[in-house]
């Protein structure tokens, strides 16, 4: 197939910015006043033995967060104009935090999952041993008593500790008796 | 929002035969070697009101038959030729259709 094309009394630009106004409402006119200044850099580069390749550089500004900017090449301008317009909407969505419904789903069901695992890990674990020495000023020497007394013993203030101690003392001399 | 283009060390009407080549290859691709040499006139209207009308004419050789034509035109250059070369695919099916009729006798015509 061969192609001919004649153009006359046509800016091929202006045609070339209708193109690129259309592609760039599709993509980001959704988020409407945010939407500032847009300036669509298309230029060529010139490869070493390699066919023309077109980079389009899109430069937003997002209010009131700044300036955003997107880049795309390839050897078909419309194809790198409308990579570079998709992209542009996909950033504009991210940085608003719209459209990420299903990414905080996502992130809650992690969440509850990790939570559920704690828990669960929480109620089969053993308590914690007291250190040596902590069970010394405790009063504790020498008692060899398991992990769940231990636990309590943690949990009483230190007046306790000592009328327990008294009650335990006077339980041996009466078993002396 | 405002947009501003730049553009520089790019052939604009390289990327517009680029464009329309896609367009009549997935048109006319079907037909194969039925096809011959396309002319393609783009030209713009100046004295519409609302802005710059454009006009996409597109004239191709359907062998063995002749030419055939078509002529869109649109305020957007590509809806223009899209709708030209949708309208062009068409018009090869079309003639295609009643050229086939013609060769193996007229059934359809018998039975209508």
């Amino acid at each position: 197939m061969q192609v001919e094309l004649r153009i006359r009394n046509t800016d091929l630009a202006d045609v070339l910015r209708s193109y690129t106004d259309r592609r760039l409402r599709f993509a980001v006119s959704r988020f409407g006043d945010r939407v500032g200044r847009v300036v669509v850099n298309v230029s060529g580069i010139n490869g070493q033995g390699l066919a023309a390749a077109v980079n389009c550089h899109i430069g937003a500004e997002l209010k009131p967060f700044g300036q955003l900017a997107v880049q795309e090449s390839d050897l078909d301008l419309y194809t790198a104009i409308d990579r570079a317009a998709g992209r542009l909407g996909r950033l504009f969505s991210l940085r608003l935090g719209r459209g990420t419904d299903d990414v905080q789903a996502l992130v809650s069901s992690t969440d509850r999952a990790r939570e559920t695992k704690e828990e669960k890990a929480a109620s089969t674990a053993r308590p914690r041993r007291l250190p040596r020495k902590r069970m010394r000023k405790r009063g504790l020497s020498g008692a060899r008593r398991s992990a769940k007394q231990q636990a309590d013993l943690r949990l009483l203030p230190l007046t306790q500790h000592r009328e327990r101690k008294e009650n335990d003392a006077t339980r041996v001399k009466s078993s002396e008796y | 929002m405002q947009l501003e283009l730049k553009v520089r060390n790019t052939d604009l009407a390289d990327a517009l035969q680029r464009y329309i080549e896609q367009r009549l290859s997935f048109e006319l691709g079907r037909y194969g070697d039925r096809v011959g040499r396309i002319v393609v006139k783009v030209s713009g209207l100046s004295g519409c009101r609302g802005g710059t009308k454009k006009s996409c004419r597109i004239s191709a050789e359907l062998e063995p038959f002749g030419r055939v034509a078509v002529q869109e035109t649109d305020f957007d250059l590509h809806a223009a030729v899209d709708r030209a070369a949708g309208r062009i695919g068409r018009l090869f099916a079309q003639r295609l259709e009643r050229a086939q009729e013609l060769r193996f006798g007229t059934q359809t015509a018998v039975a209508g």
